[in-house]
């Protein structure tokens, strides 16, 4: 049994952590409203771009153009959002390993664009792991393994915060990345968030560009059995916005340079939004973890209290019976 | 004979994500009567019952015609016309009143050094765009 200090330090120990999880639960508590409001801010200019999109790319001409048409798929990007900092019960794991799920099962070579210090250690771990080899990367930021495939590309760390800039920037190696052929395709890794216990990881294809699945977003057109917050983070459309499935559009500067100028609209976009839903999740993983881990804390506290009362009350019953034994030799 | 006065308007919604605010998820949104837009191939006019159409925009000022007119200057981005709503997605797009003219005017200053600096022709007509992305900003600012 432990003296009664290392209890009584224990004790302060645990409560010193649990005014730290308190004060983390309160911290995320009010910054998951800022990202309510942030993911909502983001939800319409989304659904305009999907519109424009839609609209460029259901066109017949379109499907011949190089964003659309599919290709013979080698390689494979994978766009993983993860969070910077951990603390945040299962929400970067989750992440992690659906993805190396999903990697185990396909048959194309992965290039990671991380966005987030968790997933970037934890897949550039991995290929390390494999390749038995240092991690080396070029002057433009990416990593090729011994065979010279390219594995990773650097995006740099982002911000707590969503921002489009940084949207825009990983868009914009993504293009460059497609348009060379060193990827074929590129998924979209992030959790979706249904409430604050309800989170999940998805991977979404954006390029090439899918019209179908951009039909159903655009259109609300379900498939039977699906419910509409299986397509993504958006926003239902309001009725009107419907009725542009329908509609002939006229391309001013020619498709091809509309479509061109589009699609890092497009991507940027959707990366946004999925950066606004990963931060959201993360900040709800991070309450739900430290309630949870608070309410720990308390639990031990007690406990800990009942094991330095009863051992105190040992001692005082000790120390009360030598006294009385001793009163009674004397008599 | 009483005037008959055609109601029927346009919505333009402007988005330019670096500026989103809490507020509204779009940079500029009000029912207008025109908007005439400078596209790559020229500027376009758009009048209440457009056909649908998408257009790429070069950079230049957005005219909007309401009870006066007014502008604002977009760098660049695509439009699309449906259901008599008039998006524009642009990086950047500015209100005359958010435009701190003494930063544009040093800028401008700046490029104009570096433009007759430097002998490369890419770089030169890089850095003469620029000017000019400062000159519409100046002359929407001054309400020209």
């Amino acid at each position: 049994m432990p003296s009664m200090k290392a209890i009584k330090r224990r004790r302060l120990t645990v409560k010193n952590i649990s005014q730290i999880t308190k004060a983390m639960n309160l911290v995320a508590t009010s910054k998951l409203q800022r990202a309510k409001a942030n993911k909502l801010a983001v939800g319409k200019p989304v659904q305009a771009t999907f519109d424009i999109v839609y609209n460029t790319a259901r066109d017949e001409r379109a499907l011949e153009q190089p964003f659309v048409k599919p290709r013979e798929v080698k390689k494979t990007a994978y766009v993983v959002i993860t969070s910077n900092r951990g603390l945040c019960g299962g929400y970067n794991s989750n992440v992690c390993k659906m993805l190396a799920k999903h990697i185990k099962e396909s048959e194309t070579v992965p290039v990671f664009l991380p966005l987030g210090n968790k997933g970037r250690d934890y897949f550039l771990r991995r290929i390390v792991s494999e390749t038995r080899q240092p991690a080396t990367w070029d002057e433009e930021g990416r990593y090729y393994d011994p065979s010279g495939r390219l594995r990773m590309v650097d995006t740099g760390s982002p911000s707590e915060t969503p921002n489009f800039t940084e949207a825009k920037r990983a868009a914009d190696k993504l293009i460059s990345l497609y348009e060379s052929g060193e990827i074929d395709e590129v998924n979209l890794v992030y959790t979706q968030f249904f409430n604050v216990i309800t989170l999940e990881p998805i991977i979404r294809k954006v390029l090439p560009l899918d019209p179908d699945y951009l039909r159903r977003v655009v259109g609300a057109d379900l498939k039977d059995g699906e419910k509409w917050e299986d397509l993504g983070f958006f926003p239902q459309p309001e009725a009107k916005t419907g009725s542009a499935v329908a509609q002939e559009v006229e391309f001013d500067s020619g498709i091809e340079n509309v479509l061109r100028s589009v699609i890092p609209w497009y991507l940027s976009m959707f990366l946004y939004a999925a950066m606004a839903s990963s931060a959201l999740c993360e900040q709800a993983a991070r309450m739900t973890s430290m309630d949870s881990a608070t309410k720990n804390a308390g639990d031990i506290i007690e406990k800990l209290t009942l094991m330095f009362n009863r051992q105190r009350q040992s001692i005082i019953t000790q120390e009360i019976t030598e006294i009385v034994s001793g009163a009674n030799a004397l008599q | 004979m009483a005037e008959v006065v055609d109601e029927k308007k346009i919505e333009l919604r402007v988005i330019a994500p670096t500026m989103a605010t809490d507020k509204s998820p779009y940079k500029f949104q009000k029912l207008v009567d025109m908007v005439i837009m400078r596209c790559t191939t020229g500027d376009m006019g758009i009048l209440p019952g457009r056909m649908p159409v998408s257009a790429v925009l070069d950079a230049g000022i957005l005219r909007i015609f309401d009870e006066s007119e007014s502008k604002m200057v977009v760098m660049g981005g695509v439009a699309h016309v449906s259901d008599d709503i008039v998006t524009i997605l642009s990086d950047a797009a500015f209100k005359p009143d958010e435009i701190n003219t003494e930063e544009v005017t040093a800028k401008m200053k700046e490029f104009q050094k570096l433009c007759d600096e430097t002998e490369d022709y890419n770089e030169k007509t890089s850095y003469r765009k620029d000017i000019y992305r400062c000159q519409i900003q100046l002359d929407v600012a001054a309400g020209k």
